[in-house]
């Protein structure tokens, strides 16, 4: 009955402190995700002129407020931007320009 | 392993390195050593073919056994290195098609019979990689392109000062417009990067008798910043190979294209171009028209 439970220790790593950073960076990879697709949306309406002058301070500032605090979270998990990312196969990385 | 000691006859596999014409120099195959669990190489007959062999003990090679192993980047490499060391031993003697690495079968008869029905495809493949070797060619995109690292460290330090700093003011449309404008500049980088990796590929291509594109590496893997843009292989005439390595060279050394850093590595076997499952004669898209 050993020999089941030796295979089961081998394939999960259970270590709380890594599954606590996986996670950790899961989170953050799935958020600048977002943060990276709503920068590039306020930025193809800013280069196109469609926002108004007051609109594209308070867009800029939010994302510019959001960049700060995920290198603050980052800094808090031991990461950096570089390592936000999933690596998609064929399909290439997930976030397509990853900040250094 | 105190198993495969005990009764290796009885559950050997049959692990096949690389198909050729002529036998290889016996005292250099028994110098050689194949995977290290395994018995000595050997040459077995086919048709008119030479296949090298090797017994391996099923309890290691068996699929589940195989898969684990390859699993563990450590086996994957040591099992890689074996089999590069059966290829290496079966070359030397006139062409070598080297055959995927853990080409396993039940027995000599199995192996046998696999080669001869292969036998007018390998023979193609024996034809076409006749006094030719593969080079293996890498380009990344130029790493840290000056003016895009600049612009962003010292921009971040001076448009967060006066956003955070003066409140409200035009903090955020500063950094909408230095986003933007490092997007446009990353764009036209990796444009020009791209367009260089196309233009280096279309040169070594004029010197070769055939090349591949095989899928661009991850920066993981690589261990690089830059994103890798073209990882090819070309399969170069011996009689060109000069040729080729000066064009390489030129490449390699830099400055001819400065958005991109180019690697090469050979002569190697040509690994890339000795696909004896596919028929080589229907796949005209990787012959170079010359």
């Amino acid at each position: 009955m050993t020999a089941p439970r030796d295979r089961a220790a081998h394939a999960l790593d259970l270590d709380p402190e890594r599954v606590t950073n996986d996670l950790a960076a899961l989170v953050l990879t799935v958020v600048e995700l977002l943060r990276q697709l709503m920068e590039r949306q306020a930025v193809r309406r800013f280069d196109e002129g469609t926002l108004s002058a007051e609109q594209e301070d308070r867009l800029g500032t939010a994302l510019m407020l959001l960049d700060e605090r995920m290198d603050d979270l980052c800094a808090q998990h031991g990461l950096s931007r570089s390592d936000l990312n999933l690596d998609l196969g064929p399909l290439g990385p997930l976030l397509a320009d990853p900040e250094p | 392993m105190s198993a495969s000691t005990a009764g290796p006859a009885a559950i050997d596999l049959v692990c096949a390195f690389a198909v050729t014409r002529t036998p290889p120099d016996p005292a250099g195959l028994a110098a050689a050593r194949g995977h290290e669990e395994g018995g000595p190489l050997r040459v077995l007959r086919a048709g008119g073919l030479c296949l090298i062999v090797q017994d391996v003990p099923a309890a290691l090679f068996d699929e589940s056994a195989l898969a684990e192993r390859l699993n563990r980047p450590a086996d994957l490499e040591r099992c890689a290195r074996a089999h590069h060391r059966g290829v290496e031993a079966a070359a030397g003697r006139g062409p070598v098609v080297p055959l995927p690495m853990a080409t396993l079968y039940r027995g000599d008869l199995t192996a046998a019979r696999a080669v001869t029905a292969r036998q007018p495809v390998l023979n193609t493949l024996l034809d076409r990689l006749r006094d030719r070797t593969e080079w293996a060619v890498k380009v990344h995109a130029a790493e840290a392109a000056p003016e895009a690292s600049g612009d962003r460290g010292t921009g971040a330090a001076t448009g967060s000062g006066s956003g955070s700093g003066s409140g409200s003011g035009s903090g955020g449309r500063v950094y909408l417009s230095r986003v933007s404008a490092r997007r446009r500049e990353q764009r036209g980088a990796h444009g020009k990067a791209l367009a260089e990796a196309e233009a280096v590929d279309a040169a070594l291509r004029r010197h070769a008798v055939a090349a591949t594109r095989h899928r661009p590496q991850s920066e993981r893997l690589t261990g690089r910043r830059a994103p890798q843009l073209l990882n090819a292989a070309y399969l170069v005439a011996d009689a060109r190979r000069a040729e080729f390595t000066a064009a390489l060279a030129r490449f390699t050394a830099g400055g001819a294209y400065p958005a991109v850093r180019v690697d090469a590595s050979g002569p190697w076997i040509p690994y890339s171009f000795a696909r004896w499952d596919e028929d080589p004669r229907a796949d005209p898209d990787q012959e170079v028209p010359s």
